[in-house]
């Protein structure tokens, strides 16, 4: 096995790719050119991050393909780079999500195009660091910069109220982490260390514990999000883009889901155990009381949005559960949301691409018209419903198996959540897709075209194979999360 | 020779003076590169001598690396300064040979004001700078604002100029000298510190606060900031403040060093008031250069911050965020000179509307100034702001870290205001191309400058460390 720098590579070559696309004729009418570019780098880089799962040791608890670079001067504070069973899966979800955005938007028109694509491009260079960083420096510095290149998506691409929605993202989440940051001075001003590896070895007293999880909590809460710090979510994927809603429900959610993981879980197991009821209520909440929401809306988006925030809410069960099925089924949970929610998002944004609308209303026997889409559709919607055999099944089914194991009220709750899924995913597809065809979309449109069906495809058998098969993600993860789980008692409460 | 840079400046200063007379065509851009040229010698004859450490005049002033380091960030902002104003369309008023020259004069007076080691020499040269930057505000003699703001300028000014004064009068009666290892060694010796000396050493707060524009005392800045002529603007908020704070900062490290307890609660204060008024009062702005003088209270409450340890580490920080603000500001100051329409000068944030269609190049270089200016990472100023912070959580002051991240959360607002009008508004009316090449380039060069600085941190760490030791050599 050669020894390649895998990671660095995968950060540095969508910047190379970026040049390439910002230096691509401008005046090109379908920007040929620069799409070129952005399918190449994004393609290569998806190809290039298969390397990880190919060559990855499953054994190993610990970081691999770990590469380090002097930043200051001290030995403490480098810029390391490595992954782990944890955030493997989301690096290979980043860059496929990413590369089926560029395949996506391939024949389409869009102002700008050209920054639009450097856009997401610069954005998977950012993911991939998040993901890869394993020095709590570094690993601030790309989730912050995440900010820049998506508050452009949204405000610049979105829709009538973008500017407001740019203003809230962009607000929130950087309130979220600023208090992060003050966090991470201070684990570095204790211990002398940024390093994640190391800091895992060191225990911190109760109270301290208890301020450093709600500075990473803030953070993360606003991230994932939990309700009641979901508000942005809903106005963010109103307005974003198609892609930018991709990318922002597929990928940017988990960057919650995956710094608990990562931090809260990690490095603060007693503080942990002192908020999980705190959690458990805000995540019942979040199931229950969104899943309602969504049920009522009139926008194909802000349903798929509330849906999130429920989805999400199972992720937070999960993690906070802290034994090993339930933190296998948050993972699973994430990427399979991620896959079936970015599914959705472009099923949508097709819908909306022909009829420039997202009125639930609106439609009616849109099956008739588009019947390759309805049946995509369908898959996708049964993947978010958690129907056995699809990926989101095995979230749900581990999470609330681990969720029974500490607390049988809980578990009970928030099994409403899937029957409340269940319904207003069902609803959505009965409004949209059955019945009468409504006289408003009573006109000749295009079917799908290949790119959008390829991208359909690509994430329907991604849902199929996680839900028949999800041992290809959890043997992963394993050797990694049995570290953090043997810091938790069997039982909690 | 010690003092040799000075020395250079002040006759090279009056060189230019006396020849100034005699050139008839555009004798302000010839006294200006000639100005640029004295600036550039001057750098050259610090640089050549930057870790010589001597008192000269009988301890009047002193000579180390923590000031010479100031000097040459004063002289490099200042050259800036005048470059930009060689390079861009001044109104005709500006277009005479005393602007570079007055330039000059305070330049002067910040050189002599950073090594000043002395209250008496430290008012002095406060005097020198100060007189000169009265001028310049005014310079627009048709301009009613720039009139206005200069009448400002010059009363709040003397104002601090009377403080300061009463202060020093209130220290030199209690230790009988205003030399400051005097001043220094009476508190050593002393069991404890009379009160009068802490409300001495309160008045020149006060007056060096008024100076730096921290709140409560920033009520002039944003009228200053607005009335004078932009470039003019872009000097007093470069510069001076370096220049300033260089003496805030040996003030307080050497000859109150002791009383650390007492003034550290003081520049709390003065740091959380200027950090909430100047993220708060910038929200409802609509001009620029307002904008810009709340954004310098933000970020001198940001600055101040860092001092309140008194520590080394502390000093290297606030070098550091200098350095970095002084690029950031520079760079939307260079863009702001370039804003016109139609031949007119235009400061309103409406005016920057659909920028990135008329100008892509300069609209992303802005926007990466702005950003960097809301310290997001990875640009510029997250650097700053967290070597800042690191002190603060470092000392223990949970709640002001806290503080001073949410604010920067508030004034990441305006920025991307700003931001926001360059990418999301449609063009109301475009404004003129820029001709210039010089000012594009150097937009880009600022740009780089920001989105670079998170690779190699250490280079100015080591730089500023060196620096901040020199200044703890005298305690």
């Amino acid at each position: 096995m050669i020894n390649l720098p895998i990671l660095p590579i995968l950060i540095c070559l969508p910047l190379i790719g970026l040049l390439f696309i910002l230096l691509s004729s401008e005046n090109d009418e379908h920007s040929i050119q620069s799409k070129k570019s952005a399918i190449w780098t994004s393609l290569s880089n998806f190809l290039l991050s298969l390397y990880l799962p190919l060559n990855f040791n499953k054994e190993i608890p610990h970081f691999q393909f770990v590469n380090s670079f002097n930043w200051f001067n001290s030995d403490n504070l480098k810029f390391t780079l490595g992954v782990d069973g944890i955030s493997m899966p989301f690096i290979v979800l980043s860059t496929f999500l990413i590369l089926l955005c560029v395949i996506y938007l391939f024949p389409q028109k869009k102002k700008n195009m050209r920054m639009y694509l450097a856009s997401f491009i610069l954005l998977e260079s950012f993911l991939i660091g998040t993901f890869s960083a394993i020095d709590l420096f570094s690993f601030y510095i790309f989730f912050e910069s995440i900010l820049i290149p998506m508050y452009l998506i949204i405000g610049f691409w979105g829709g009538d109220r973008r500017v407001y929605s740019a203003y809230k993202f962009f607000l929130y989440t950087l309130l979220g982490s600023v208090l992060m940051l003050i966090a991470i001075i201070f684990l570095y001003q204790e211990f002398g260390t940024t390093s994640i590896a190391r800091l895992l070895d060191y225990t911190l007293p109760f109270y301290i514990q208890v301020w450093l999880w709600l500075a990473f909590f803030a953070s993360f809460a606003v991230k994932i999000p939990m309700w009641p710090f979901h508000t942005w979510l809903p106005d963010a994927h109103v307005e974003a883009p198609t892609e930018g809603s991709v990318i922002l429900a597929g990928i940017l959610l988990k960057l919650g889901g995956y710094g608990f993981i990562r931090f809260n879980l990690s490095f603060l197991p007693d503080a942990s155990i002192f908020f999980t009821p705190f959690i458990y209520f805000l995540s019942v909440i979040a199931i229950i009381y969104t899943s309602f929401i969504a049920i009522v809306q009139d926008d194909m988006k802000k349903l798929i949005a509330y849906s999130s925030v429920a989805h999400m809410g199972f992720v937070t069960l999960g993690i906070f559960s802290a034994n090993m099925q339930g933190l296998h089924g948050a993972i699973v949970q994430m990427i399979s949301h991620g896959i079936i929610s970015a599914a959705l998002f472009f099923c949508i944004g097709s819908i909306y691409n022909r009829y420039k609308t997202k009125e639930i209303n609106f439609f009616g026997g849109l099956s008739q018209k588009v019947p390759k889409m309805a049946v995509f559709f369908l898959i996708f919607t049964l993947g978010a419903i958690g129907f056995p055999g699809s990926s989101g099944f095995i979230g749900e089914f581990l999470t609330l198996m681990s969720v029974y194991s500490r607390n049988t009220l809980v578990a009970f709750i928030s099994s409403f959540g899937v029957i409340l899924a269940a319904t207003y995913m069902l609803l959505l597809y009965k409004k949209v897709f059955l019945g009468p065809v409504n006289p408003n979309i009573d006109k000749k449109i295009n079917q799908l075209h290949f790119n959008e069906i390829i991208t359909f495809i690509a994430l329907s058998i991604m849902i199929l194979i996680i839900g028949i098969k999800p041992n290809l993600i959890l043997s992963y993860t394993t050797s990694s999360l049995d570290r953090i789980v043997s810091l938790y008692p069997i039982t909690i409460f | 020779m010690i003092i040799l840079p000075e020395i250079i400046l002040s006759i090279g200063f009056l060189l230019l003076l006396c020849i100034s007379p005699f050139i008839k065509n555009d004798s302000h851009k010839f006294i200006g590169y000639l100005s640029l040229l004295l600036i550039f010698l001057t750098q050259f004859s610090i640089v050549k001598d930057i870790f010589i450490f001597e008192e000269v005049f009988e301890g009047f002033f002193i000579v180390d690396s923590f000031g010479s380091f100031l000097k040459l960030i004063i002289l490099i902002s200042a050259g800036l300064v005048l470059f930009f104003y060689l390079i861009v369309k001044n109104d005709k008023s500006l277009d005479r040979p005393e602007f570079p020259l007055v330039v000059l004069i305070s330049l002067i007076g910040m050189m002599f004001m950073v090594s000043a080691n002395n209250l008496l020499s430290l008012f002095v040269s406060i005097e020198l700078q100060s007189l000169a930057l009265y001028i310049l505000v005014s310079f627009s003699k048709e301009d009613l604002n720039s009139s206005e703001a200069g009448v400002k300028y010059f009363v709040v000014g003397s104002l601090s100029t009377c403080i300061f004064l009463f202060g020093s009068s209130l220290i030199y009666g209690l230790v009988g000298s205003t030399d400051f290892s005097s001043i220094s060694k009476y508190m050593i010796d002393q069991p404890d510190i009379p009160m009068i000396l802490i409300i001495g050493l309160i008045f020149i707060l006060v007056s060096i606060s008024l100076k730096i524009s921290a709140a409560p005392f920033h009520m002039w800045t944003p009228d200053v900031y607005q009335g004078a002529p932009t470039i003019v603007t872009a000097f007093i908020s470069t510069a001076p403040k370096v220049a300033v704070f260089g003496v805030l900062i040996r003030l307080l490290v050497f000859p109150f060093g002791e009383i650390i307890v007492d003034w550290g609660k003081l520049v709390i204060i003065l740091s959380i008031t200027s950090m909430i008024i100047g993220s708060l009062g910038a929200i409802m702005q609509s001009d620029i250069k307002r904008l810009m003088a709340y954004s310098t209270i933000n970020h001198i409450g940001f600055m101040l911050m860092g001092l309140v340890p008194g520590t080394e580490d502390g000093i290297t920080a606030i070098s550091i965020y200098l350095i970095l603000y002084l690029t950031m500001n520079l760079g939307v100051f260079l863009f702001i000179l370039n804003m016109q329409r139609d031949q007119i000068n235009v400061t309103s944030i409406k005016d920057l509307s659909g920028l990135y269609k008329t100008e892509p190049i300069m609209a992303g270089c802005l926007a990466i100034i702005l950003f960097s200016m809301a310290g997001i990472p990875p640009l510029a100023g997250f650097v700053g702001k967290l070597l800042i912070l690191n002190v603060v959580v470092d000392s223990n002051l949970f709640f002001l870290a806290t503080l001073a991240v949410i604010t920067s959360v508030v004034a990441a607002f305006y920025y991307i205001r700003m931001v926001k009008s360059i990418f999301f508004d449609e063009p109301s009316e475009e404004l003129d191309i820029l001709t210039n090449n010089q000012s594009k380039l150097l937009m880009i060069l600022f740009s780089f400058f920001n989105l670079t600085v998170i690779l190699y941190p250490q280079f100015f760490l080591n730089l500023s460390a060196s620096i901040a030791l020199s200044l703890f050599a005298l305690k």
